[in-house]
């Protein structure tokens, strides 16, 4: 689905999520845990990671992932009851976008429910924009901007765009339409001398 | 922004210049034989005779004071009222209104707004009632937007130009969000099947080593 130099996907899987080992790893302590004493990473260890290597060693049976914070029953919770006014943006910017990655993974605790949650969630907080996005008063507006999550800060963008681009069209007064294309207006200089179209000298009979 | 993500849409002021090309009745106040232009050929135009043109060149005439535009029929402040009386009695549905009408109206009140006076309407009226149709309706398209819960159709009918306009960019990139979910839902789906059919294959294989043994 997503595009491989998309910079926001690269920037979801980029997210932490806790994970489980189920094998040492050896010579990587200090690298995988800034906390870990020894050289090596012992069995069981609990350890934040980027969900492209956590999908990348699950695929393996190397580490058993858990669900991010975000995504504990708590805020689960939250959401459900009052959706509209949680602030997302808080905590994940790419809610969605990692959720729906989540779903892909294996052996995750919890995930059966979550594409149908994360689906209400959309659905639930996806109504309040729509209205928030076209007719609403601008103190609202940047209230309203800070907690949406980077897909849902796109797409009232885009409704906010367009529905600016028609308030602008209702109001204006000309008839006329200006060219999208700009003229070139460079002026073209030869031999230091300014170029300009002169009438063709009259030749006289 | 991204771009890409949805089919490129036409500007406003782009709108405008296709509904331009909308048929109006004026009322010359020369009288020439018909003009051979590039798209069409237009008149013969006699004083005080009606003739049909396009938009753009009524505005041009108008302009000249060389006619009276005669705003359409559906501008009339009756037909308007009667069709904003239909719009809030029905929820779902919206009322039959020319393509381009946001458009058309923008362009007579620019182009000719003394022009209505001349044939009995109030020009004030009449532009309070198109704004209240344009409001109504898009207040039922919001609430239509609202039962959106998956990548669906939608039933678009007697949608008008402007209006599509208006919704195009959201509505298009909410229907791909939700056209993600539903593929993330999918390849969970997979992705569990899958996991099940391992665990049987294992305990089959387990059940072959207790054979064995």
């Amino acid at each position: 689905m997503a595009k491989y130099y998309d910079v926001d996907d690269i920037l979801a899987e980029e997210e932490t999520l806790p994970t489980v080992f189920n094998t040492s790893v050896y010579g990587l302590g200090r690298a995988l845990d800034p906390s870990c004493d020894s050289k090596d990473l012992p069995v069981g260890s609990n350890v934040n990671l980027p969900f492209w290597l956590a999908d990348f060693l699950s695929r393996r049976k190397m580490l058993k992932p858990h669900l991010p914070k975000f995504l504990k029953k708590k805020l689960r919770d939250e959401l459900q009851g009052e959706a509209e006014c949680v602030d997302l943006r808080d905590r994940c910017k790419f809610f969605y976008e990692l959720g729906r990655k989540l779903c892909t993974l294996q052996n995750l605790d919890g995930s059966e429910d979550l594409s149908a949650f994360l689906l209400n969630t959309f659905t639930s907080r996806f109504t309040g924009m729509l209205t928030t996005s076209h007719i609403c008063s601008n103190e609202k507006r940047q209230n309203y901007t800070k907690v949406l999550s980077n897909e849902e800060l796109e797409l009232f963008v885009r409704a906010q765009a367009s529905s600016k681009a028609f308030e602008k069209w209702i109001y204006s007064k000309g008839l006329k339409i200006s060219s999208r294309i700009k003229r070139n207006k460079r002026k073209r200089e030869w031999e230091g001398q300014e170029f300009r179209f002169r009438t063709r000298p009259v030749v006289s009979a | 922004m991204r771009e890409g993500g949805v089919a490129s849409s036409l500007t406003n002021e782009e709108l405008q210049y296709c509904a331009e090309n909308e048929t109006i009745t004026i009322i010359p106040n020369f009288s020439t034989a018909s003009l051979h232009l590039v798209n069409g050929e237009y008149g013969p135009f006699r004083a005080q005779n009606e003739a049909t043109v396009p938009f753009w060149l009524a505005s041009l005439l108008r302009k000249r004071n060389l006619c009276r535009v005669k705003p359409p029929e559906w501008m009339k402040s009756e037909a308007l009222i009667a069709v904003l009386a239909e719009e809030k009695r029905s929820p779902n549905e919206w009322q039959e209104l020319p393509h381009h009408y946001i458009e058309v109206a923008k362009l007579m009140f620019t182009a000719a707004e003394e022009d209505f006076a001349e044939f009995d309407m109030d020009v004030h009226e009449i532009r309070r009632l198109i704004d209240d149709i344009r409001l109504v309706r898009f207040d039922k398209i919001e609430k239509q937007f609202k039962q959106v819960t998956s990548a669906m159709t939608i039933r678009l009918t007697n949608f008008c130009a402007m209006e599509l306009n208006l919704m195009r960019n959201f509505l298009l990139s909410s229907l791909d969000e939700y056209y993600k979910f539903s593929t993330a839902e999918e390849s969970g789906d997979v992705q569990q099947q899958r996991q099940t059919q391992e665990m049987d294959e294992d305990e089959s294989q387990d059940f072959q080593v207790r054979q064995l043994r």
